[in-house]
């Protein structure tokens, strides 16, 4: 049997210490925004690592939630990340599965329109003169279908599909199994982990989505949280109104009530990755099973 | 219609062979259909919109019916003072990020993957991914309280006895800080696409290696790696087609006056020339850095191929 | 074999419908940029064909309402009280188009350029207006029309305001109604840290360059900066003190007849050898080209002077004011307004941008609607120059929106009662787009802003009102070629200011500066400044 030598523990060591810091350095945005968004906004200006607030108040929180029509953005964020993320899957899933197999026609010149949408886009107007004339405007379907079979999502899932040994694929159709068959009996449960980063990736992207939103849905009932979190967030671009007016609100303190809308957004998101992270490790598990 | 049918008379063999795969992949591609033309619907119909960067776009007669302008509009934006500064700038980040940015996520997941304790791994990993979700308005902000010369780096530097510097201010220490905070901010969500194919490794190799008394370094040189390198080749080709954006919202974000000489890209050149939106000019710019990115993506896609054939995007 | 056959009938059949679909949907999405703007102008002639016909009676009482659809910057709920209360008052039958402040600009340039324009639309910058009138989607609006059926705007504009006239010309030709923006006639005012001065042992407000150094030198014994200033602004970055010097760097001016810009002249060279003597001596925070964090070094005692305070820094009633957040840190925080300081010549300024905001412009189907602009006209000059209908449309009705700050009259002002302290749940109700400003016609005439701002504050306001510096366009940034060229100026003027500021060039680096300034499109702009400067005398 294989022994630790005094060498790898020092990397063992060494590699904790790394990754601890790491992980502290990546831990503070996110500490230091819910710090803020606890604080009150008087206290938000004083100086500081902002690594606790000094006399937490939920007070922004209240503000935040309080809002017309964030529960409504939330639903709606919600019911486009998860229509989003089923028709992705399944769309490219089962386009990217076809073009992982060796025999199927003009599979380079697919991969080249592909790629070439990729880099080329036709811009804003005829994107929006399309969404227009398809009826899709206010509609929910504005925001999932343009994405559903990007080059990127499918090319990194058609390599994973590549991965998978032929024999596997030959020996299921020897037995009789069709094409569906074999793409979700054998191809998909084999390749749960690329799964699960392209769902999280999805989820993550229609979670976090706005201008699309902003564009295509006109219907403020149909809006989405991100575009909440983006009035927030972003400065007056208009010059006039910045300089005197907003001095004159006085009784606005953004900062605050910035770093809690970023919070009710982000922390809904945050929390899929756990359930996210099984999935790597069930790769495994079947990885073992088909070896 | 007429002249495909005019070859397939002249060479029945290949034709008929044609038909045999197409025949034989039905099922494939009826699989497959669904999922391209949506595909084709969103991004090739809309395509027609790449000849505004051709035209001297006049609203009432849509994009097909106003004139061409030619290369005017190309003209227009390379004709600015400083395109050539913000270009060598460009490309400066652009090679130094894929010296250092692209290669973090990669370390990370070998990092990780070598941690037996499954608790503190999947806590690392949750943790490191947090800087992604915060977009760059609130990250500059952070960093520039933490960077500053009484932030807190400065002050863990003064434990070491080294003097304040301003650490995002100064322009000899910009392109490190721009490397630095874009490696914090992406190293995480970057990995999660190598933890994927980690999880995909078969243990039985690393137990065969074990049982051979193979050491941990040849174990993550000859197992761990080589099958990290498909997702590698792919994750950097598809990155080179975006080779000169390099990070927009990050640089715009964090550049102060002092910065803008050796901070200034592309994007933020285009911007300062666009003070309202035009669509036009806007295109031109696309364009040029897409035919740049598929110039790119080709050469390295040839290079791939010809070292191994299997690998490449097409 | 006829099995193969019946394939591959499918399989054309197939890519026959995909193509098809593609160039039929492609030829939709290219003919429609033709095909929408005569629809929409259908639709627009549909609706206002039945007004046509009661238009034969010309407005008089009891005719069918006129319809007009009205592109608004803030969510404005449906049927809201300001809508309604238009509706009642004019007659007229409004189809809000409500589009949130963050997204508007955007969302307003996707509908223009796709064939959906409004009859009636607030455009925060002239340069959008422009580019719109460029591409012949606005309506001319005749300034006899205007006299005609808007005097009471016309008036004060031309009285407070006339720069706003620049902000809608396009071509001759004027396309809009410039709104009235009351509170950019001032300045924002400087205050001072007077506890640290007192430390430093400076007992006196310093109000001359002279005297700031002074106190500089002595706040520098203490550990104190003397100031700090937003270095990331084309127009922040030091701008009291150099209207010390009589000068403000970006805006147009007109010295003898000529047209110049500020940025060029030789008092910002003099201003800048001051400042990069402070910056030498340590009186500036090396981090002003940040501009981020002001607040906090501020009232964290980090620099004395700010030259770019609210008008409500020493509110201590108010939670969030400089003082009060001062005093949380720091019981015996002291802040004071200064006079704006003043240079070797006795001069003294600060940015300002006068007192023209924004733009209200009309669709291209107006033109043949005569009767909706004049109405839209009518609701606009009412609402900024009626007493009760601007205070009912910006602040809405006393006793539910708003109420007397002293109980009894407009002397201390007004305040919002709760929940309408926030202005979004006001917008909502289709009241108040900004404080003091209605969606129907923006802010009111002065003589309203005097009146809900209180006397206390006007006091203030007026103290910075003779020093408050204008451009002679309103925006610097409205010249024809200014797309071309204002933002490398920007870039240009930011960056050698901060160099020479910080000693990374000599103070003599201006003069290749200002050759540089010329040569990338300053002398340009300044011929084409000088033209509609002389064009609208």
């Amino acid at each position: 049997m294989y022994k630790t030598t005094w060498n790898e523990k020092l990397f063992d060591t060494l590699n904790v210490i790394v990754l601890i810091l790491l992980a502290c350095a990546t831990l503070y945005p996110f500490i230091y925004t819910l710090t803020v968004s606890l604080s009150l906004p008087s206290e938000f200006k004083l100086p500081g690592l902002k690594l606790f607030p000094r006399d937490p108040t939920l007070a922004s929180y209240a503000h935040v939630l309080d809002q017309t029509g964030i529960g409504r953005a939330f639903f709606n964020s919600l019911q486009r990340t998860v229509i989003g993320v089923a028709v992705l899957l399944a769309a490219t899933a089962m386009t990217a599965y076809p073009l992982s197999r060796k025999g199927f026609p003009h599979r380079g010149l697919v991969m080249k329109l592909f790629v070439f949408s990729m880099l080329f886009s036709g811009g804003l107007i005829p994107m929006y003169l399309l969404i227009r004339n398809l009826g899709l405007l206010d509609s929910v379907w504005a925001l999932v279908l343009p994405g559903a079979v990007s080059a990127f999502n499918l090319i990194i899932m058609r390599n994973f599909f590549q991965a998978i040994p032929e024999e596997i694929i030959d020996s299921a159709k020897i037995d009789g199994a069709g094409e569906w068959r074999v793409l979700f009996r054998i191809v998909l449960p084999l390749s749960t982990p690329v799964l699960a980063v392209v769902a999280l990736w999805a989820g993550v992207h229609h979670w976090n989505a706005w201008f699309d939103a902003m564009i295509y849905i006109q219907d403020l009932d149909k809006q989405v949280l991100q575009l909440f979190v983006r009035r927030a967030v972003i400065e007056e671009s208009d010059e006039l109104a910045s300089q005197v007016e907003l001095l004159q609100a006085g009784n606005y303190s953004s900062e605050t009530l910035k770093a809690a809308t970023v919070m009710v957004a982000t922390i809904p998101i945050l929390c899929i990755y756990p359930f996210i992270q099984r999935f790597f490790v069930k790769g495994i598990m079947l990885g073992s099973v088909k070896g | 219609m007429k002249s495909e049918a005019a070859v397939a008379a002249a060479r029945p063999g290949r034709f008929r062979e044609r038909l045999q795969t197409y025949r034989h992949n039905r099922f494939l591609i009826y699989m497959f259909l669904p999922g391209f033309l949506i595909f084709f619907i969103f991004s090739y119909v809309p395509m027609y919109g790449i000849m505004i960067a051709f035209k001297d776009y006049r609203i009432l007669d849509g994009i097909a019916g106003s004139p061409w302008a030619g290369l005017e509009h190309f003209r227009y934006l390379f004709a600015g003072q400083g395109f050539t500064n913000a270009l060598r700038n460009t490309v400066v980040i652009a090679l130094l990020k894929y010296l250092f940015v692209f290669p973090a996520p990669i370390i990370l997941a070998l990092l990780l993957n070598e941690i037996r304790l499954s608790w503190f791994r999947r806590t690392i990993q949750t943790i490191s991914y947090l800087p992604h979700f915060f977009s760059w308005v609130i990250l500059g902000g952070i960093l520039f309280t933490f960077l500053g010369r009484e932030g807190g780096f400065n002050q863990i530097l003064g434990y070491f006895g080294l003097p304040p510097v301003n650490w995002l201010i100064e322009p000899s220490s910009f392109y490190g800080m721009v490397v630095i905070t874009d490696i914090w901010q992406s190293i995480g969500w970057g990995s999660i696409v190598y933890f994927a194919a980690l999880a995909g490794i078969d243990p039985t190799l690393y137990e065969a290696a074990i049982a051979d008394g193979a050491s941990r370094w040849r174990r993550i040189w000859h197992i761990t790696l080589p099958s990290l390198v498909p997702v590698i080749t792919i994750m950097l080709l598809l990155s080179l087609g975006n080779f000169l954006q390099v990070g927009f919202d990050q640089i715009y974000n964090l550049m102060t006056p002092t910065t803008s000489d050796v901070g200034d890209i592309l994007d933020t050149y285009v911007l300062r020339r666009l003070l309202t939106m035009d669509y036009e000019v806007g295109a031109a710019a696309g364009i040029f850095s897409s035919v740049f990115g598929l110039l790119l993506v080709i050469v390295a896609n040839y290079l791939v191929k010809l070292y191994d054939k299997d690998q490449g995007i097409w | 074999m006829s099995k193969h056959k019946k394939w591959t009938q499918t399989a054309m059949w197939s890519l026959a419908a995909v193509l098809l679909l593609s160039i039929v949907l492609a030829g939709c999405s290219g003919g429609s940029n033709n095909d929408t703007p005569p629809s929409e102008n259908d639709q627009v002639g549909e609706s206002t064909d039945n007004n046509a016909s009661g238009e034969a009676g010309n407005n008089g009482a009891g005719d069918e309402p006129v319809a007009l659809s009205w592109m608004v910057r803030g969510v404005v709920l449906e049927d809201s009280f300001g809508e309604q209360f238009v509706e009642e008052n004019f007659g007229v039958d409004l189809d809000i188009i409500s589009v949130p402040g963050a997204d508007y600009v955007q969302r307003q340039q996707i509908m223009m350029t796709t064939g959906e324009v409004p009859d009636v639309m607030f455009i925060l910058d002239p340069n959008e207006m422009k580019k719109y009138a460029n591409q012949g989607l606005l309506a001319e609006v005749p300034m006899d029309l205007i006299e005609q059926y808007a005097p009471g705007i016309r008036a004060e504009i031309d009285e407070h305001a006339p720069q706003g006239w620049y902000y809608t010309e396009y071509n001759g030709a004027n396309y809009g109604v410039p709104t009235l923006y009351p509170s950019g006639r001032f300045t924002t005012p400087v205050t001072w840290r007077t506890d640290l001065l007192r430390q430093a042992g400076i007992d006196e407000i310093p109000e001359t360059i002279d005297e700031m150094t002074a106190a500089f030198e002595a706040l520098k014994q203490i550990d104190v900066y003397g100031m700090s200033t937003n270095g990331n602004s084309y127009y922040q970055a030091f701008q009291k003190i150099f209207g010390a010097y009589g000068v403000m760097p970006m805006q147009w001016t007109v010295r003898d007849g000529e047209v110049v810009n500020g940025a060029v002249l030789p008092e910002a060279k003099e201003a800048l050898a001051q400042l990069a003597e402070w910056y030498q001596n340590g009186y500036i925070d090396p981090e002003f080209v940040t501009g981020a964090n002001m607040d906090t070094k501020y009232t964290d005692g980090v620099f004395a002077f700010s030259q770019n305070s609210s008008i409500y820094s020493t509110d201590e009633s108010n939670p969030n004011s400089a003082i009060s957040v001062l005093r949380a840190v720091n019981p015996d925080g002291e802040i004071a307004f200064g006079p704006l300081p003043k240079g070797p010549r006795g001069e003294s300024g600060g940015w300002a941008w006068g007192g023209a905001g924004n733009i209200f412009a009309f669709g291209k189907q107006l033109e043949d609607h005569p009767e909706k602009m004049q109405k839209a006209l009518e609701i606009m000059n009412e609402a900024v120059t009626d007493q009760e209908m601007f205070f009912t449309l910006a602040f809405g009705e006393e006793g539910t929106h708003w109420e007397y700050v002293n109980g009894t009259d407009f002397k201390e002002g007004i305040t919002a009662i709760p929940p309408y302290d926030d202005p979004s749940v006001l917008q909502e109700e289709g009241i108040g787009m900004s404080r003091g400003a209605s969606f129907f016609g923006h802010s009111g005439i002065y003589d309203f802003y005097e009146m809900y701002t209180g006397a206390s504050i006007m006091e203030l306001n007026n103290m910075y009102l003779d020093g408050s510096m204008y451009d002679i366009f309103g925006k610097p940034d409205i010249l024809p070629s200014a797309g071309q060229y204002w933002g490398d100026l920007q870039k240009l003027k930011t960056e050698t200011y901060a160099k020479i500021i910080r000693g990374d060039q000599p103070v003599d680096y201006f003069d290749s500066f200002v050759q540089q300034w010329n040569e990338m499109g300053g002398e340009q702009l300044r011929e084409e400044g000088q033209a509609l400067y002389d064009s609208l005398q």
